[in-house]
């Protein structure tokens, strides 16, 4: 019995870590396919390589890309991209003469930055203080994921014992409890008792 | 003359909530059931009161009465009477008397209807709503009054922005009322429960129902939203990550988190602490949300002039906040359960999981809308947090929900093993990447639209499974038809299908969002008589034509829709010109299917007679809304299950009945 | 009281101060105005033709002068208002005194319209006008109209207002950035 157990939490452990590390478990194994698949879809599909000069489609996808990544100064929450505002009609042209002159992207983002400010980029730099706004969300996700991840595991492993100390143990109260869960009782009682 | 009554039943609504806030502690302290039922009553009087002021402002809106000021602000004497109705929350004042009259027929109806249930905690719960109350008359007749007159008194109105004439703007800030305003009643449970030390999981089982309605109007009213954004403001989008939908987007994700988390505490008695700072966290982003459209702090397109009111909204919220932590904290020994989840590979751990992204995402969501405050407090500079930075971050969490979505759905309670989970999850994995491959064979390209559509057929895969193997059973027990099995099978775990109906529409929700990853744009100037090629459809432009809709002046772009010579449809993108407003408004054209949206905005009209179009290709936005008829449906089911009894105490021990 | 003495409470509490108390300074702030990062920089370049008078002008042949360089249009209605204090500062500070120029560059507009414009609203000092793809306006870093820029002798933007310009933006800011003399820009 003993020894049946052991083996049956010995194996469930195993199957608790790799879990643990995929996350999801069993979709650990359909993520890698799936990275591998689109993987190849993505380079069999590559888009042509930016080339220093531009023109016709691919210039206007360039802008089109660039633009989405400053804001319309005059909207809300929109891109310049997606606005038909005054000024990023403006905008959208600087930047295109600005990518016919051979600028590339960092370039023309600077230069608006110098005009503008940060506040004209739709999402802060990853540095200095923006770097905080950036890896913020992610660390303490994972700070607390793991720390609740560890908090179930060990009680796992708590519980496992308990259960076999409560096998273990002869019964020897006429309330069918043992003594391990009298002696809980006793403890819960004295905490509702400090309570008022 | 009227209006002054409208005055006078706001003031007196004040002094009944200020009764109803204090009676009910007297009522306990005193052993005196009557001063807690006369606060019932007070309750529903307030509910009278407040519904007079309402019915005297629609009153002054449908007889254009331009005295009252909020009327002229928001209506003219065209304006269509739906439109007139609906002007009563088209602004701030009107908004806020309609938000005390929606929680005053909720607290009403909480009042009358656990009058004899909940009899132990239903005092606080009265009282905690009428100090709600209190709280939202004094801005109304202090700061913000609907009522308030002007003289000289106008001939005409300005009438409302003609951007909110739109029958999704009618109902998306009311939908979101009612889901904000529906939150305060868990929490009103919930604050009563710590008051009382009553903090066993009758709360939870009674608001349940509470909950699920506000998690769903808050829900549909964000989608409601989000139509009107993308046939109104015609730059081809639906959520723009912009401070006031952020702000309804919190409450909706650590609500969703609560709905998820009671289920635990309701089925295996744990999370009762996690479960408290939730219900506190979702009703203080509720009265964030509306601080936030408001204060005028965050810049929005969606703010309403700067006022006062703002810091009021500030101090009320942090009294919610530190009374309702006080509390808890004061109570935490109560709260404490040894219960917890008994193994990673287990539903309980899922829904930790669950309840963790949710909270992450609400907390990504928060930080990147209070952030430009951090960096203007600590650097003085301003910064934009834009799409570019919640995508990123959020993106990857919306996915790891979808698989989640799945997995949790047949992981079993307390503990499974490695060979459970690889039987049952064979198929789905497979599906999943079935999923994927019809997007390769599709022709996308794009990395996170294949995840979606992967973790899309996954789930659904493991739903519809799930329930196919119910009714399966259900029809081999019963030796009933299939019809017969399906019904039986539903009706007896409404809850747990409907949960399933919910769960689909969100992955309705998130097939769609992936549509933006592939999504194309054009550009093409058109002379007319000639025709584009452009996203597999051939355009052909006719001309221009002008007709005069209502007030507005609207230059049409005519332009038909061809697949292969076979004519689908003929689209009118037009710039109306109002003659209240300097700059035209886009008034776009979409040609829908399940595959894509042809979206056309007229961007310009061009002196030689050509015009420019702006072309999106957006796929899949109808499967989006898709979405709305399951959460309807789902919703509606978990709603109208079967309540397990719940144990009333026959006496209670400071309150004598009479 | 237990509480008292668990961290966690005062964690939440703090947390709850920090985050009202970051509201309450949002209260302070403006959020629609941003702070250029062209002020304490040399002015960018520009060679403008006024649209009455035809005379020409650049950010060169200005050095040594200090300048208001008021970015407008004929269809900003809050131009409107501080058309008035602009020419007040041109006939005090320039015509009278001769310690600072008004500059006027209307965006996003036509000639005639502009025109039209400074008579209707009595503008009598330079006027010109952006080209087409705003490239003033870009380098300026504008975001709307008005906005407004103080140059100093040696082409150092000084000051940026947003909104109208002020009587007081103009006495208490301008005139002592002309006459060399300290000054503060108010919140």
């Amino acid at each position: 019995m003993y020894s049946a157990d052991m083996m049956f939490s010995g194996f469930r452990f195993k199957a608790i870590r790799s879990g643990a590390r995929a996350g999801t478990g069993v979709t650990a194994r359909s993520a890698a396919l799936l990275v591998a698949v689109l993987l190849l879809a993505g380079l069999l599909n590559a888009g042509p390589a930016l080339a220093q000069m531009l023109s016709g489609e691919a210039l206007d996808a360039e802008v089109r890309r660039i633009s989405d990544g400053l804001r319309c100064p005059t909207c809300q929450g929109i891109s310049v991209n997606d606005s038909d505002a005054s000024f990023s009609n403006q905008i959208k042209d600087k930047v295109r003469r600005m990518l016919m002159e051979g600028q590339n992207e960092e370039q023309i983002r600077a230069y608006f930055v110098s005009r503008y400010g940060e506040w004209i980029l739709r999402a802060p730099k990853k540095e200095g203080l923006g770097l905080v706004l950036w890896v913020l969300p992610g660390l303490l996700m994972l700070v607390i994921g793991f720390w609740v991840g560890y908090k179930v595991y060990t009680n796992t492993r708590e519980n496992i014992e308990e259960q076999q100390q409560e096998l273990s143990q002869p019964q020897d109260d006429k309330s069918g409890l043992t003594t391990e869960q009298l002696q809980r009782i006793e403890k819960d009682l004295k905490r509702y008792e400090e309570l008022d | 003359m009227i209006v002054n009554i409208g005055y006078v039943l706001m003031a007196a609504a004040l002094g009944v909530s200020i009764y109803g806030s204090i009676a009910p502690h007297l009522g306990v302290r005193r052993n005196n059931w009557n001063l807690v039922r006369s606060a019932q009553y007070a309750t529903i009087l307030n509910f009278l009161l407040v519904l007079g002021a309402s019915a005297v402002l629609v009153r002054s809106f449908l007889a254009d009465d331009f005295s009252v000021y909020f009327v002229w602000a928001n209506s003219s004497t065209d304006l269509p009477l739906m439109y007139k109705l609906s002007a009563f929350w088209g602004g701030m004042e009107g908004s806020l008397l309609f938000w005390n009259l929606v929680l005053a027929s909720f607290s009403a109806y909480v009042a009358y209807a656990y009058q004899r249930t909940n009899r132990e905690i239903i005092p606080y719960v009265i009282a905690t709503l009428n100090i709600i109350h209190v709280f939202l008359l004094l801005l109304l007749l202090l700061w913000s009054n609907p009522l308030d007159v002007q003289s000289p008194v106008p001939l005409e109105g300005r009438g409302l922005n003609p951007l909110l004439q739109h029958p999704a703007m009618a109902l998306h800030p009311p939908l979101l009322y009612l889901g904000y305003i529906g939150f305060s009643i868990p929490f009103a449970f919930a604050m009563a429960s710590l008051v009382r030390g009553k903090l066993d999981n009758a709360w939870v089982v009674t608001t349940r129902r509470w909950t699920l309605a506000a998690w769903y109007t808050l829900t549909v009213g964000q989608m409601f939203g989000g139509q009107w954004a993308y046939e109104e403001l015609g730059w081809g989008g639906y959520w723009g990550w912009d401070p006031v939908e952020n702000a309804s987007f919190m409450p909706w994700l650590t609500g969703t988190a609560f709905l998820h988390s009671v289920m635990l505490q309701e089925k295996r008695n744990m999370m009762k602490i996690w479960n408290m700072v939730l219900i506190i966290i979702t009703f203080g982003l509720s009265i964030l949300g509306t601080f936030i459209v408001r204060s005028g702090v965050l810049n929005s397109v969606h703010a309403f002039a700067q006022s006062e009111v703002g810091p009021a909204f500030l101090v009320f919220l942090a009294f919610a906040m530190v009374v309702g932590f006080f509390l808890m904290f004061k109570r935490i020994k109560l709260l404490e359960s040894r219960h917890t989840a008994e193994s990673l590979l287990s539903k309980e751990s899922s829904f930790l999981l669950n309840n963790l992204m949710l909270v992450g995402i609400a907390f990504t969501v928060l930080l990147g809308t209070a952030f430009p405050l951090v960096a203007e407090a600590v650097r003085g500079t301003k910064l934009s947090i834009q799409a570019p930075f919640f995508n990123t971050i959020i993106s990857p969490l919306g996915m790891a929900l979808l698989f989640l979505m799945g997995y949790a759905t047949i992981v079993p309670w307390r503990q499974t093993n490695w060979n459970f989970l690889v039987r049952n999850f064979r198929i789905p994995v497979l599906l999943g990447v079935l999923g994927v491959l019809v997007g390769v064979v599709a022709g996308i390209t794009s990395l996170g639209a294949m995840i979606v559509f992967g973790g899309a057929a996954f789930t659904t895969g493991i739903i519809v499974i799930d329930y196919a193997k119910a009714v399966r059973v259900r029809a081999r027990q019963e030796k009933a038809g299939l019809l017969n099995a399906l019904i039986s099978t539903t009706a007896r775990n409404q809850q747990r299908w409907g949960g399933a109906l919910i769960h689909l529409g969100v992955v309705c929700v998130m097939v769609g969002l992936a549509g933006n990853y592939y999504k194309e744009e054009f550009n093409r100037t058109v002379q007319p008589g000639r025709a584009i090629e452009v996203a597999g459809y051939k355009l052909l432009f006719k001309g221009m034509a002008e007709e005069q809709i209502q007030n507005a002046r609207h230059r049409q772009a005519v332009v038909e829709i061809f697949d292969n010579e076979k004519q689908l449809d003929v689209l009118k993108p037009a710039r109306s010109y109002y003659p209240t407003q300097p700059d035209p408004l886009t008034e776009v054209a979409i040609y829908r299917t399940l595959k894509e949206d042809l979206y056309i905005v007229l961007a310009q009209e061009n002196k030689d007679g050509s015009a420019t179009l702006r072309i999106l290709k957006n796929p899949l936005v109808m499967v989006a809304w898709m979405g709305f008829p399951l959460f309807t449906v789902g919703t509606l089911l978990s709603i109208f299950y079967r309540a397990r009894r719940l144990e009333q105490p026959v006496f209670s021990r400071n309150l004598e009945v009479t | 009281m237990n509480m008292l003495k668990s961290w966690k409470f005062w964690a939440v509490m703090a947390g709850i101060t920090g985050l009202m108390g970051l509201f309450a300074f949002g209260f302070t702030k403006d959020p629609r105005k941003v702070p250029s990062p062209l002020v304490g920089k040399p002015a960018p370049g520009f060679s403008l033709v006024d649209i009455n008078t035809g005379e020409q002008l650049s950010n060169e042949t200005l050095k040594g002068t200090p300048y208001i360089l008021n970015f407008w249009a004929s269809w900003c209605v809050a131009c409107r208002t501080e058309a008035r204090v602009l020419e007040h500062a041109f006939q005090r500070y320039w015509k009278g005194q001769q310690l600072f120029r008004v500059i006027g560059i209307a965006i996003q507009d036509t000639p005639e319209k502009a025109r039209a414009f400074a008579r209707n609203f009595g503008k009598t000092y330079y006027l010109a006008l952006d080209n087409e793809s705003g490239d003033i306006a870009l380098n300026y870093g504008l975001y709307g109209v008005p906005e407004s820029f103080f140059v100093d002798a040696e082409g150092v933007i000084r000051y940026k207002e947003i909104g109208p310009v002020t009587p007081r933006s103009v006495e208490e800011i301008m005139v002592p950035v002309a006459k060399k003399l300290p000054y503060t820009v108010p919140e």
